[in-house]
């Protein structure tokens, strides 16, 4: 489980995040949902230390993450993002088995784990030595959650995962994500301002306004039967 | 023609201590203005890359002689020619070395930061093999330019293919003058090209893209 | 190290000041043939690398000439001009090089202005009705000047620099203290000497460099005033 207490930052005197106090319940997914600028992406950022909190805690199974080194909780969370960010010059397979390899594991062992992360998010054998520039945007993104999972994380961060890829394309990887998550059990927070993706993904839908205030939080079925303000409505589409 | 090939033993002489005296300077001018084009905070940037200018400006005979003044080396002597060049590469790479570093695909240092590489892996499993192409960019800049310089350091005594230049001037024997000139072009245009296949072979990654 | 002291007594020595190895004729000279080749040059550069970035025809051997010109040695150049054309003919001689120098940076930093302007801004100036004259007039020339002065700048450095080898064949310029000074031992000539085209050279690079800056930012406040 994942615990925000009373989290704030604030950039030179501007209120990104204020007070936000949530529980990220383990093995389900989390989405945070709201315009730009609403600060879920800075949550999300907060959980991996990417950004420094300017007060409250975060804690991870009831660990504050202050107490962990910065490098070490990066290398247990696993992080996609909307541009995959994958290193031009290496080729798929080092891609996927770089993290391992650097954390000391030997070569025979990541490639092997990488190689089963691959196949497990549908990337075929014949595009293992081949560079990124080589994919297409979609199966780039299935390499960066196979990145994101070879770390064998119990947590998975993502930003906008699948906010670059066709909605054909997007539909399939989302269901392909539930899978993994189903098989794996992870604790997945996603953040999207995509309605039909955060109805479709989450457990738990977080919605946000200004300064991460949090509008609305439960189930979609929940919000959807009982959207609690007008702002809640419109975001989600939800007809009158 | 046959002067040349009359004199082939002491062009070949000249040769060598000229790609002695350019390319040293040349390893460590690289080295250096990536370590400071990597190490000065974004703030001082613009300060450091206008001094640069400034020296870069400054006409090469001109810092030859006015060295051994300013840092006390030997006014006729190899090392202050060669601190000299130095400062020149540093002065013509620092600006490409720091564009090269800092048009990174964001995404990439920005997941590579979040996934847990420490600042040194970063560096050498990101950043630097990233750069190279442009750093290879302002090397191959740099070399032509230090090569062709280096003939002026005849003038203060450095015995290299600017030689041929003031003695054959001065001898009037325009073969000699001519073939200073063309062994100094050629042996800049065989450094750029070692420099542009070095860069190919380092950089595979980026012939190849989805058709 | 260096004595200052007696640099300062050979800077304030009145003989160094006067007659035709004086220090204002020997400026004067290397300012001289400084800007009548820069300015030659730039006659003859400038159409061509409007042109070419203009057609975009050509582009290719402009590329090649920056790059080749980087190989080859000024020195060599200039030496090579004077036997060719006799060293009674030297002025025309050190001309001729020096045009030659400073003719591929400016040329290259015309062509590359243009070059580098987003294809829409030419686009859409034609789909307005601009001919092509007005394009280049209009258009491309202004967006291209930061470019444009920074070839201007380069060539700066490469011919004054070139000057200062100017005294090796019997001319002048600023050069000829380091050159008299080297071979009478006299080191104090040679500093004061470098020292003065140090400042010189320093001095014109920073004046073009502002005339940039300000190009750039005449530049950036159309634009951001457009934009806002």
């Amino acid at each position: 489980m994942i615990s925000f207490r009373s989290v704030s930052k604030t950039y030179a005197a501007e209120s990104a995040v204020n007070n936000f106090t949530l529980d990220i319940p383990a093995r389900q997914i989390t989405v945070f949902m709201g315009l730009s600028g609403s600060g879920k992406t800075t949550l999300l950022r907060m959980i991996n230390k990417m950004v420094p909190l300017t007060e409250g805690e975060i804690l991870i199974d009831d660990v504050d993450i202050q107490q962990i080194d910065s490098v070490k909780l990066r290398r247990s969370v696993g992080y996609v993002l909307q541009e995959v960010g994958l290193l031009p010059h290496k080729s798929v397979l080092e891609n996927v088995a770089l993290i391992a390899r650097i954390s000391g594991q030997s070569s025979v062992e990541a490639t092997t784990n990488a190689r089963e992360m691959l196949e497990l998010v549908g990337i075929d054998q014949s595009f293992f030595d081949r560079y990124p520039a080589e994919l297409s945007g979609g199966q780039q993104q299935r390499v960066g959650v196979a990145r994101a999972l070879a770390i064998k994380p119990n947590i998975l961060l993502m930003d906008e995962p699948f906010g670059a890829v066709d909605p054909i394309v997007r539909e399939e990887l989302q269901d392909e994500l539930l899978r993994i998550q189903r098989s794996l059990g992870l604790t997945i927070v996603l953040v999207t301002h995509d309605r039909y993706e955060a109805l479709k993904l989450a457990d738990q839908l977080v919605i946000l306004s200004k300064e991460a205030q949090i509008e609305q939080s439960g189930s979609p079925a929940e919000i959807e039967a009982q959207p609690s303000s007008e702002f809640v409505s419109k975001l989600l589409g939800l007809g009158r | 023609m046959t002067w040349a090939l009359n004199n082939a033993e002491l062009i070949l002489q000249l040769t060598l201590t000229h790609l002695f005296v350019s390319l040293i300077p040349l390893g460590l001018g690289f080295v250096l203005a990536v370590a400071l084009a990597r190490v000065t905070p974004a703030p001082f940037t613009p300060g450091i890359t206008s001094a640069l200018g400034a020296v870069y400006a400054i006409p090469s005979l001109a810092l030859f002689v006015a060295l051994p003044a300013l840092i006390g080396t030997d006014f006729l002597g190899l090392t202050n020619v060669m601190i000299a060049l130095t400062i020149y590469v540093i002065s013509s790479m620092f600006f490409s070395a720091r564009d090269a570093f800092t048009s990174l695909p964001p995404a990439t240092i920005e997941f590579a930061r979040a996934q847990g590489l420490s600042a040194s892996q970063r560096f050498f499993f990101v950043e630097f093999p990233l750069a190279i192409p442009g750093l290879i960019a302002g090397a191959r800049i740099a070399a032509a330019s230090t090569i062709s310089m280096a003939s002026i350091a005849a003038v203060v005594g450095v015995r290299n293919l600017g030689y041929l230049f003031l003695d054959g001037f001065q001898r009037r024997i325009f073969d000699e003058v001519f073939a200073g000139l063309l062994a100094i072009f050629v042996i800049a245009i065989a450094v750029d090209l070692s420099l542009w296949l070095l860069g190919r072979a380092l950089t595979p990654w980026s012939r190849r893209s989805r058709v | 190290m260096f004595d200052f002291e007696s640099l300062w007594m050979w800077l304030a020595d009145s003989k160094n000041w006067e007659g035709r190895y004086g220090l204002p004729n020997l400026l004067a000279e290397h300012l001289s043939l400084t800007f009548m080749s820069i300015g030659i040059a730039a006659l003859i550069a400038l159409p061509i690398g409007i042109a070419i970035g203009h057609s975009g025809k050509g582009g290719s051997v402009v590329v090649l000439l920056g790059s080749a010109s980087r190989a080859i040695p000024t020195m060599g150049l200039l030496f090579v001009l004077v036997m060719l054309l006799g060293v009674q003919q030297r002025e025309l001689a050190v001309t001729l090089a020096l045009v030659a120098i400073a003719f591929p940076p400016i040329l290259s930093g015309a062509y590359a202005g243009i070059r580098a302007l987003e294809p829409h801004i030419p686009e859409a100036a034609r789909a307005q009705g601009m001919t092509g004259s007005q394009l280049i007039r209009l258009v491309e020339v202004p967006l291209a000047m930061p470019a444009i002065v920074g070839g201007f700048r380069i060539a700066w450095i490469q011919v004054v620099s070139t000057v200062v080898l100017a005294p090796l064949i019997g001319l002048g310029g600023l050069g000829f203290g380091i050159i008299q000074g080297l071979a009478l031992r006299n080191f104090d000539q040679v500093v004061a000497s470098a020292m003065l085209i140090v400042i010189l050279t320093v001095l014109g690079d920073q004046l073009i460099g502002v005339a940039q800056k300000t190009q750039t930012l005449k530049l950036e406040n159309s634009s951001g005033g457009r934009n806002k």
